[in-house]
């Protein structure tokens, strides 16, 4: 078991050199560089002198060196810790990384706790109480939030905000607090602007756990081995949750591999939508300007992060299900 | 009280009458029991013979109240004797989900299945799974209960008991988790065994162990055993009496000796024309004429008439016949017997000929 585990850790920095070269040039493969996106912007705002140091900017960011030299100097410094600026930013990616990531683990994880928390019994009750009333109205509550994407249903939950309190909760904490140490006040600040992004990713996440549990728990109730339980006389609520949850639990350990990553590259319009001040949005907006370290750098940590989930939910799986075995 | 033993007990254990249990599926109502009366004596066997889709299994699924949705007992008795001995108690009038039938499950009447492979839930050791069955039954601690599943599996002579006990269903094979499905159901040392086809998956050799397996069990623990099967050949190694099914319903009844040596029904007769005899010689196998029909589309009248040499036009497509005795414990369904005194003399006269031009 420890060797198997060790095998997979070795085999995930291959695997992350891949896609550190693959991401990066992907980033190159757009015509011109972020200086080139820089002009067009700063073109935007009236300003043409950027235009006449363009070189200069493009010295001044090492953008004149070939592709393969910044990639190897840029790597060699990541080895060392060392994730380096982002040009649009001007500051370092690490402090960057660090300044969102708390903020974005915090909404992300509530989000991932309250969906799966309250997914997974519904989902239950759903099965257990198939074609019920409740179990349509749940069907239907969970295709609508289906259907609906969350950064519609934050747009919406926003206005009904604005109508019944008169504030635009955008973002996290309001202007007041922005540059104040933690206080209570600072914290229910910070909760009353989680409500709206929370709810709406809860409400598609919650549909998408209950719609899986729901599906697999039917399957399982029908298996044979049901019946047997039932014959040796085990209480209904003991065959449903000892050992038909058990048993539909693959598919959403599986997922929990992707849940990972999940937590800092989801919802990306949502952030973008409500202004949060979330690494996706950040990663959305360095790739759009081709802000290359800053963007490789969240790509390594999603990559990382998705490797690190799948062998995660791997190990469960083989820990959960005594026929699967480490090869 | 006439019908009462000495001690007050109910001769019987178990009594079905007018058994009815149905499908209410999309494409309509499926009668798959139909009226089914039964009784099984106090440590005795009985067989339940039938093809596939005749009910035989729905029957035996109905007893312990297994019937899932959109099946459904709609009418008759179950009148269990085992723990009200005298009075009984009719198993159909408890809920599904009752304290009470939960307590009958396991510990009172047992059942065992037809798939091995698919019985045991694969995510839990085969010990935990005897284990369950106990400690949910008897008053005993989580060591005592390891204590008995050993002994049990030792009983259901399983090589290596104590080694078992870890193993995970997928580890073992058909014939030794059928041997495990065998433990479980008498953990508890139930007074009924329903064994529904629980050799149909397995092996001629595994088969055979298994059958023996159970007879010996039967006798040393005394409980009756209701056998559901399709093969003849089990059957007379199994039972002491038998009910013939056909689409839902008892079409003959009688002790085993008696339907092997003069089966009546023409359907009874046609199942054992069908088996190949040694030292016969080898021509064509008889095979009964037509399919099953879909149990969802019963002929009217006799069931069996379509399919029936000695169908009587103009009655056995219009009314349907009812099981009579002919002989002292041997019941019949079908005109040809109506008159009982008539009834070798009409049996020979309708031999199954296949020559015979159809009224």
């Amino acid at each position: 078991m420890a060797q198997y585990i060790l095998r997979r850790v070795i085999a995930i920095l291959p695997t992350l050199f891949l896609i550190t070269i693959f991401g990066f040039l992907v980033m190159e493969a757009p015509a011109g560089d972020f200086v080139t996106s820089y002009i067009v912007r700063q073109y935007g705002h009236g300003n043409t002198e950027a235009a006449r140091i363009e070189d200069e900017l493009r010295s001044f960011f090492a953008l004149d060196r070939p592709v393969y030299e910044r990639f190897v100097t840029w790597l060699a410094r990541f080895a060392q810790g060392d994730f380096g600026d982002s040009f649009d930013l001007r500051r370092p990616v690490r402090d960057i990384l660090n300044d969102r990531i708390g903020l974005t683990l915090t909404i992300s994880l509530a989000t991932f706790a309250i969906s799966w928390g309250i997914g997974i019994p519904l989902g239950v009750y759903s099965a257990t109480h198939q074609y019920s009333k409740t179990d349509n109205f749940l069907t239907t509550v969970t295709f609508v939030g289906l259907g609906l994407p969350d950064f519609l249903l934050a747009l919406a939950f926003l206005i009904l905000g604005w109508q019944l309190t008169g504030e635009v909760l955008t973002g996290l904490q309001s202007v007041e607090f922005l540059d104040q140490p933690w206080s209570p006040a600072k914290l229910l600040d910070l909760i009353k602007h989680m409500v709206i992004p929370v709810c709406a990713v809860v409400i598609t996440g919650t549909a998408w756990v209950m719609r899986v549990m729901r599906g697999n728990l039917l399957d399982q109730l029908g298996r044979d081995y049901i019946i047997t339980l039932r014959a040796k006389g085990v209480p209904e609520r003991v065959i449903i949750w000892k050992h038909a949850v058990k048993n539909s639990l693959h598919p959403l350990i599986a997922a929990l591999g992707q849940t990972l990553a999940w937590l800092i590259n989801g919802f990306t319009i949502t952030s973008i939508v409500l202004e949060l001040p979330t690494i996706q949005s950040v990663y959305l907006n360095a790739t759009l300007q081709q802000d290359v370290y800053l963007a490789g750098t969240i790509l390594i940590l999603i990559g990382f992060l998705v490797l690190i989930g799948t062998l995660l939910a791997d190990i469960i799986l083989a820990w959960m299900d005594p026929r699967i075995r480490y090869e | 009280m006439a019908l009462l033993g000495e001690n007050g007990m109910h001769p019987n254990l178990l009594e079905i009458t007018d058994l009815k249990t149905r499908f209410f599926t999309e494409q309509g109502v499926v009668p798959a029991v139909d009226g089914v009366s039964l009784q099984i004596k106090r440590g005795g066997a009985l067989g339940l013979l039938g093809e596939s889709g005749c009910g035989k299994s729905v029957t035996g699924y109905s007893i312990l109240r297994l019937v899932r949705p959109p099946g459904r007992i709609v009418g008759g008795e179950i009148r269990y004797y085992g723990r009200e001995t005298s009075r009984g108690e009719d198993l159909t009038a408890l809920d599904e989900r009752s304290e009470e039938l939960r307590q009958v499950r396991g510990a009172e009447i047992a059942m065992i299945f037809q798939e091995p492979m698919t019985s045991l839930d694969p995510l839990f050791s085969v010990g935990s799974q005897i284990m369950e069955a106990i400690l949910y039954h008897q008053d005993v601690t989580k060591s005592e209960a390891r204590k008995i599943a050993i002994e049990t599996l030792d009983r259901v002579r399983m090589p290596q008991p104590a080694d078992v006990m870890k193993n995970y269903p997928h580890q073992l094979s058909g014939g030794m988790r059928q041997r495990v499905m065998i433990a479980i159901a008498l953990s508890c040392q139930p007074k009924l065994l329903i064994a529904d086809e629980p050799t149909t998956a397995l092996d001629v050799t595994t088969e055979a162990q298994i059958l023996e397996l159970m007879r010996e069990l039967q006798d040393e623990l005394g409980m009756a055993i209701l056998f559901i099967t399709h093969d003849l050949g089990v059957i007379a190694e199994m039972a002491e009496d038998v009910a013939v099914m056909y689409l839902g319903k008892v079409v003959e009844r009688s002790d085993i000796e008696t339907l092997f040596a003069d089966p009546q029904h023409p359907y009874t007769q046609a199942l054992m024309q069908s088996i190949p005899k040694i030292g016969q010689k080898a021509g064509r196998l008889e095979a009964i004429r037509g399919m099953v029909p879909s149990p969802g589309n019963v002929p009217a009248g006799c069931p069996f008439h379509p399919r029936c040499n000695s169908a009587i036009s103009g009655l056995c497509d219009t009314k349907a016949p009812q099981l009579q005795q002919t002989r002292a414990g041997h019941w019949v369904s079908c005109f040809l017997y109506d008159d009982g005194s008539n009834a070798k003399i009409v049996t020979q006269n309708n031999s199954l000929d296949r020559k015979t031009p159809l009224p």
